[in-house]
Order: structure tokens, then sequence, then C-alpha cells
């Protein structure tokens, strides 16, 4: 008993050690430069794969890994060039979903480059074994521990001691005075991001040889509990990234020998959502939680999170124009496109079908994201709860479209209320990640709930079943289905845009503190609006399963969520006619490069970049 | 007149749409103390502003002993002999005092650090209170020993150009004095300095010349011993 005790905190002082390294570099930028890098986990992740791919040049390891350390660094400061500083008077959410759209490229380009499948990475002192007590550690825990723990300190004395570390904090705190003194406040933001890329890159390699391998997929969970570390001990306090860290892994460690294996990241992620609930300013942090709002957020007291205030400077010279048709135009169009059965084969049908759903989640997305700011980088989980409720109720259940269709619906609405609670009293860019936290969380309980969700197999054979004595096996009609709910919705959506309902969302969007002066009751809207968005999500799941016949975790990945919010942000955010526009134009995307799927994920990052630097109004126009 | 040290030639600066000055021009020469006086909002901030390149005028030049410095950035301008005191400021809260003092002395991080422990010592000298205080965190003084703080930090720069911006905001009367006791010892130590100001008897008294701005554009202009009498001046601060 007192082993597996002893042996799970000795793991969790190990590997909580590397998560303090990914705090340090997270915490550093936030303090720096205002923004959570979501490109942090990707950074890790290339550190990893260079040292990986210079060792099989012949390098030893450590020279491999020094000089992979220096080029990681540079691709740091290369995503400072291309995430931030273009977008320096930007709307606040541009740049952190430029670190995304840079994440996505590189996890993408990783696979491209190395290949999708886990490799083995050496590991040289793994056979090196010393026992303390009844545990044992290896030679790679004990390196590993030691590297992170010289790192730390370094860093610490480099902070405390040096010109340009003093310079840093001085900027993180505050960077109009920090010019005054002569510091080069740009110069500043880019030494952080190099820095985030060295620490990012040193706990890959000790990740990778922890694990001794190396996977593209590995930037992503890392990544996420690097930020709930820096963000258990206070984000912007250096000494609380490293304590969080032990904690994180500590806690991780002894819930995975306790719960299972199965539980760790289930487990790190719930911390997260906790910490962001009870208390998001961390454990040592002080009252700098207003900073989460992003860049524009510094110096005002409560960052905003409004797309148009921002977008009056930057991007004058791209007017704002709406696109915002008639009801009776869109459904037009809906019903010209209900004839496409008539012309086209049973392939174009289905590519038409999954338009309509996917159009139906950009919808969706851009009432919670767009109309009401609280930007979700989760939506995926909400697809998917509604695609499952479709499938288990379907196929184990029998139960008929007409009682699915209000079940999927209502379910997912809960869901969402539910789900997006611990966001919503955050702003800014704190949304964003618990919102990443809570998809995370929904795709590993469809992974790993087997007995409702039989895991990984996903769920096979969902009977269509008949609707008004109707047979819903065809596919056209499971077309036209989508193409009526997608009416259905757009129509509901228009109509509560319009009402005082949808002008309050986007009062609350523009200036929350404002809106909350006035008394009105901003959390109960925020649910409502969360709501309204889980039940479209959940009819486009229901639809989904429908269509496919099958559901599997895989359409619920990360990746499904970042494609929903390149669909919001190209459609324009809040413009629910942009939104369908963009979501059919971004669902055609994959067919059109069915010779290049492997391209795909690249193909949509770009797009995201390219958006959010030159026309974050999108097509459509900001709402 | 030899070529001015400073000088603000007819500059517009622009907030977004606003026009926070219209054609203000000013000048510093060698040795001499020029203050900026106003209302609220009258574009005083904004002045000194552009001069340390915190904001980039739309028209006009701005010359630091015949070179332009418009365009460039603010850590070049400091690069260039210039120290600040901002207003309301502006000390690094969570570091000690010490550390705000060194970090003064950022733009002369290549000298020896046996000068700069020198020049450590001898803020100290001028400013006991700050002494006492050296391990304590910034944030944590009071906002006239902030004000000390704030001066000690842009001594430390070794400036041939000293800009501050009302050195005497929300500071009691005692300390208001102390302030401008130091400033004189500076000027006569032979210091430029541009200053701002709202109080506009304390500035005068110290100031060579002086200008008064009223909705971005300059009033009146002369020397300080003319101005305080000057009715144009009363009515700056008076008729908005
Ligand atoms: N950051 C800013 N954004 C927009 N307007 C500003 C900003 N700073 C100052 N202003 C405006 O410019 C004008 C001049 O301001 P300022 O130079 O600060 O005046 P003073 O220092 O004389 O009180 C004021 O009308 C003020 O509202
Ligand atoms: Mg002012």
């Amino acid at each position: 008993m007192i082993e597996l005790f002893l042996s799970q905190l000795l793991n969790g002082l190990v590997i909580g050690s590397v998560y303090a390294l990914i705090a340090l570099g997270f915490s550093l930028v936030f303090g720096v430069a205002n923004l959570i890098n979501f490109a942090q986990g990707a950074l890790l992740m290339l550190g990893a794969f260079f040292a990986f791919t210079l060792i099989q040049w012949g390098l030893p390891i450590v020279v491999a890994g020094l000089l992979s350390i220096a080029a990681t660094a540079a691709v740091g400061m290369l995503v400072e060039r291309l995430a931030l500083r273009p977008l320096r008077n930007a709307p606040a959410i541009a740049p952190l979903l430029s670190t995304l759209a840079l994440a996505v490229i590189a996890d993408a380009g990783a696979e491209l480059i190395w290949s999708a499948e886990s490799q083995p990475f050496p590991s040289p002192l793994q056979s090196f074994v010393v026992f303390v007590g009844g545990a044992f550690l290896t030679g790679v825990d004990i390196a590993t521990f030691l590297v992170a723990l010289a790192v730390m300190g370094g860093l610490m004395l480099f902070l405390s001691r040096s010109w340009t570390g003093r310079a840093l904090r001085a900027t993180a705190q505050d960077p109009e005075a920090a010019a005054q003194m002569g510091i080069d406040v740009a110069l500043m933001r880019q030494v952080a991001f190099g820095l985030a890329g060295a620490l990012g890159a040193l706990a890959g390699i000790l990740v990778a040889m922890y694990y001794q391998s190396v996977f593209p997929q590995m930037g992503v969970p890392f990544g996420i509990k690097g930020f709930a570390a820096a963000l258990l001990g206070g984000l912007a306090s250096i000494p609380g990234a490293v304590l969080g860290g032990f904690l994180l892994g500590i806690f991780e460690n002894l819930a995975s020998g306790y719960v299972g294996e199965g539980s760790r990241d289930l487990i790190a992620y719930s911390l997260l959502l906790l910490v962001l609930m009870v208390r998001p300013q961390g454990l040592l942090g002080t009252g700098r939680l207003e900073a989460l709002g992003g860049v524009a957020g510094a110096s005002g007291a409560i960052p905003t999170t409004s797309i148009i205030a921002s977008l009056g400077g930057a991007t004058a010279r791209t007017r704002n124009r709406v696109l915002q048709p008639k009801p009776w135009m869109v459904l037009a169009v809906i019903a010209l496109a209900a004839l496409v059965p008539a012309i086209g084969s049973a392939y174009v049908v289905q590519v038409a079908a999954g338009c309509a759903v996917f159009a139906m989640l950009a919808l969706s997305l851009t009432l919670l994201s767009g109309s009401a700011g609280v930007i979700s980088i989760g939506h995926a989980a909400l697809f998917g709860f509604g695609a499952y409720v479709c499938a288990i109720l379907a196929r184990n259940h029998g139960w008929p479209p007409a009682a699915i269709l209000p079940a999927a619906a209502f379910g997912t609405a809960a869901m969402a209320a539910l789900a997006t609670l611990p966001a919503i009293r955050l702003t800014g860019h704190a949304v964003a990640l618990a919102t990443l936290a809570v998809g995370q969380v929904g795709y590993l309980l469809f992974l790993n709930w087997i007995e409702l969700t039989r895991g990984p197999m996903g769920i096979a054979g969902i009977p269509r079943g008949s609707l008004f004595g109707l047979s819903m096996q065809p596919l056209d009609r499971q077309y036209w289905l989508a193409l009526g709910l997608l009416a259905l919705c757009y129509l509901v959506a228009h109509r509560l845009l319009e009402s005082p309902i949808g002008r309050t969302w986007r009062a609350i969007r523009e200036d929350r503190p404002a809106a909350h002066a006035a008394g009105v009751p901003v959390l109960r809207y925020l649910v409502l609006v969360a709501a309204t968005s889980g039940l479209i999500a959940g009819l486009a799941g229901a639809q989904f399963a429908w269509l496919q016949a099958f559901v599997s975790p895989d359409s619920f990945l990360l990746e499904t969520s970042i494609v929903l919010i390149a669909m919001v942000v190209l459609g324009g955010m809040g413009n629910i006619a942009g939104a369908v526009l963009a979501g059919v134009l971004l669902a055609l995307l994959p067919e059109a490069l069915r010779a290049f799927d492997e391209w795909r994920m690249i193909v949509y990052g770009l797009v995201l970049l390219a958006l959010l630097r030159f026309r974050p109004q999108g097509l459509g126009g900001v709402k | 007149m030899a070529d001015p040290f400073l000088s603000i030639e007819a500059i517009d600066v622009f907030y977004g749409p606003v026009q926070a000055l219209f054609g203000v021009s000013v000048t510093v020469g060698a040795g001499e103390v020029v203050a900026v006086l106003g209302g609220n909002a009258s574009g005083k901030s904004t002045t000194v502003k552009a001069a340390l390149g915190l904001v980039q005028p739309r028209q006009g030049r701005i010359l630091l002993e015949g070179q332009r410095i418009d365009g460039l950035g603010t850590h070049q301008v400091i690069a260039r002999g210039v120290a600040s005191i901002p207003e309301g400021r502006r000390v690094f809260a969570e570091m000690t005092v010490e550390e705000n003092l060194r970090l003064g002395a950022y733009a002369r991080r290549g000298d020896p650090p046996a000068a700069l422990a020198a020049a450590l010592e001898e803020a100290f000298g001028l400013f006991p209170r700050l002494a006492e205080r050296r391990r304590q965190a910034a944030g944590t003084l009071s906002g006239g020993e902030q004000q000390m703080l704030a001066m000690a930090r842009a001594w430390m720069r070794r400036p041939r150009l000293l800009c501050i911006d009302e050195p005497s905001m929300g500071l009691s009367p005692l300390f208001v004095d102390h302030v401008y006791d130091v400033l004189a010892r500076w000027k006569a130590a032979g210091l430029t300095i541009l200053m701002v100001e709202q109080n506009a008897n304390m500035a005068l008294q110290l100031a060579d010349r002086a200008y008064v701005l009223r909705n971005g554009a300059i009033v009146v202009q002369g020397a300080a011993a003319e101005l305080a009498g000057d009715p144009e001046l009363r009515k700056a601060y008076l008729g908005g």
C-alpha cells in the first residue's frame, strides 16, 4: 500500500517537474505578452521531433537536445512574429486563435514529415534503476528531475539577476513604464516566446525519453497539462508555475494509481476546470485575472470580448460590410438545395447532407462565440453528445426519430448549459481554455466510457427509423431532413438575434461590466445562449449519426472544434448567414482536397491564420 | 540662440479618429527648464508622450540635438540620453525599491558594475526614505514615496534631458515642496528638463520658460516670470 503511494509520489514529482517547465513557458508568455499561447504544446512536440531527427542522424543525445532547444526557441520567436506582432491592434481573440491555427499547422505538418505513428525515442538511462524504499526510480527519472530543477533554478536566477530577466519582468508588470526605462518591449515579447520555445523543447525531449516515444499528437495533452499547472499556481506567477507543475504531477499520478490509468487525463482536465471555477487566480496568483482578456485587456480594468470595438482601428481599411439576407432568401436557397437529389449522384447527396450538418454546427457556434462572445474551442463535444444520444437511443433502445430529435436537442441543450458553467464567469482567453478542457473531457468520455459508447470501436448500424410513417432509410430523405432542420434552426436563430434577447447577447459581448451595471442578469443570458447553441448542435449531432449510421470518438476530436471555429471566423463572428455559408464552404473543402487529405488540417490552419490577419470580419461581416 | 536641445515642431497627434494636438511647437534649450501648463485634458501628457515616442505625430517633426526622433521607438529615444518620470509614477509594484532603481539604469547596462553600484548609493543618499525601504516591494510605498522612487529611478539614467509628467499630482503639500526642492537642485546642476504640470504656481517658480496649452493648441508662451501674471493663463485654466 505504502509502496504504491511512494512510487506514485515519486513518479508525480518527476512528471510534475516536466509540467512545471511547460507551465513556465506559458507563464512567461502570458506575463509579458498577455496571451495564452496555444502553440506551447506544438513547440513541445516539435522540440521532441527535432531531437529525434538529429539523433537519427547520429548525433549524441545531449548535442541533439541542445540543438533542438535552440531551433525550437527560434520557432517560438516565429510564433510571436506571425501570431502576435501583426495583430497588436486586432480583436483580443485574434492572437489567441492565431496561435491555435499555428498549432494546428505544426501538428499536421509533423504528421506529414514524421508520420502519424508513434516512434521509439532512445532513452539511454532507462536500465539504470535506484530503489527508494519499496519504490524505484530509473536513470531517466532522475535525469529528468535534476535537469528540470537545474533549469528552473537557472531561470529564476536569470529573471532576478540579469538585465534581460529584470526587463522581462518589468515588461510583464507595466510595458509602457518599461519602455520609458529604455526597454525594447517588442524585443522582450520575442524573448519570452523564445524562452517558451526552449522550455517547451526541453520538456518535449524529457517527455519523449520518459515515455520512450515521440508522436505528433503529443503536443495537445502536454500543452493542456502545462497550462493547467500554470493556472493552478497563478498564471503570471513564476513560482506558482513550478508549484502548480509539481502539484498536478503528484495529483495525477496518485489518481492514476488508485483510480486507474485511463482516468489520468480526465482527472487532470477536471482539475483544470475546477480551478477555473473556484479560484481562477490560482494558488499563488494575484488579481491578474483581469489580464486574461488578452492583448487589449492589459490596460483596461476588465477586458472586452468586443469584436466590433477593436475592429474600429486596425481594420478600418477593410470596412465591415455586413451580409444579412432576409430570412426568405436563405429559405429560398435551402429550397433550391433540396433539388440536389434530382440532379446529383448519391455521392453528391451525401456530401450535400454533410454540408447541411456543418452549416448547422457553424450556426450553433456563431451564436455562442460570435453573438455572445463566449469563445468555445470544445464545441465538438456537444456535437458528439447529440450524436451519441441518437446512436444509443436508436440502436440500443429502438427509439424512433420523432422521439430522438427532441431528446438529442434538449439533452444537448442541458449539457451545453452545464458544460458552459465553468467558462461563463470568465472572460477572454480563460474562456477559450475552459472550453478546450470541456471539449477534451467530452472526447475522453466518448473514448473511455466503453460500456456506453463502445469506446474507440464506435457504434455501428444506427437505424434511421421512420418519421410520420415514412421510412427515413433512403439517403434523399435524410438529406431533406437535414435541410429541414437547418431551415428551422436558422429561423429560430434569426428570430432570437433580432429580438431583445439577441440584442442583450451582443451587449454582453461588447461590454459585460456595463451590462452587469445596467442590471442585466448576465449569467442567465449566457446560459440561455449556451443552451440554444447546444440545442442546434444536438440536432446536428443526431442528424450526423443517422447519415453516417456510425459514430466514433474520432469525429469529435479537437480538430473538429477548430474547424468549427474557423467556420465561425470565416462567416463573420455572430453572422448566421455567414456561418451557414462558411459551414458549407469549409465542409466542401475536404472533398475538394480529397487527393491531399493529409494537407486538410494545414489548409484549415492557413485559412484561419490568413483570415485573422487580413479579414477578421470574415466573409459575411461581424454582426 | 544655439540649436535647441529638444525641438517639437508643429505636431498633430491623433488617438484613433480624435485629434489631441494641433500644430504644437515646443523647444527646450540645453540647460533650460521648460514647463508645459494647461487644464485637464488639454494635451499636456500627449505632448511629452510624443517627445518620448510613446505616441507618433501624424504631422510635424521632433528633433533631439538636431536629429529627427519622431518615428523612433521609446527605447531608442531613451537610449539617446532621455529619462522619464511618467504620469502617475508607474513604479514596478511587484519589484523591490532597489530593483526599480536598477531598471532605471537599464539604458546604462553597458557601464561598469561599480559605477552602477555607486549611482545606486547616490540615489539612496538623495532620497534616504528609499534607502530604508530598499528591499520592500514598490507597491507597498505611499504615493509620496512612490514619487520619490520614480524620480530616483529616472535619475539613475543620468539623463541629459528629463521629461516629467505632473510630478505634484495627488501629493500632500509637504511632498510637493520636497519634489520641487529636488528638481531645483537638478536644475542648478545643469540638467535640461521638460515638465508638464497642472500646478502652474509651483511650475512657474522653477521653470525658465513656459507654454500654455488649451484644447490641444498652444495659446500663450513666454518667460516664466512674465507668464505668472498673464490673464491668458487664468483663462486657459478656467475657460475650457
Ligand atoms: N489613450 C488615449 N486614447 C484616446 N484618447 C486619449 C488618450 N489619451 C488621451 N486622450 C485624449 O487626448 C486629449 C488630451 O489628453 P492628455 O494629453 O492626456 O491631457 P492632459 O495630460 O493635459 O490631461 C484628451 O481629450 C484625452 O481624452
Ligand atoms: Mg496628463
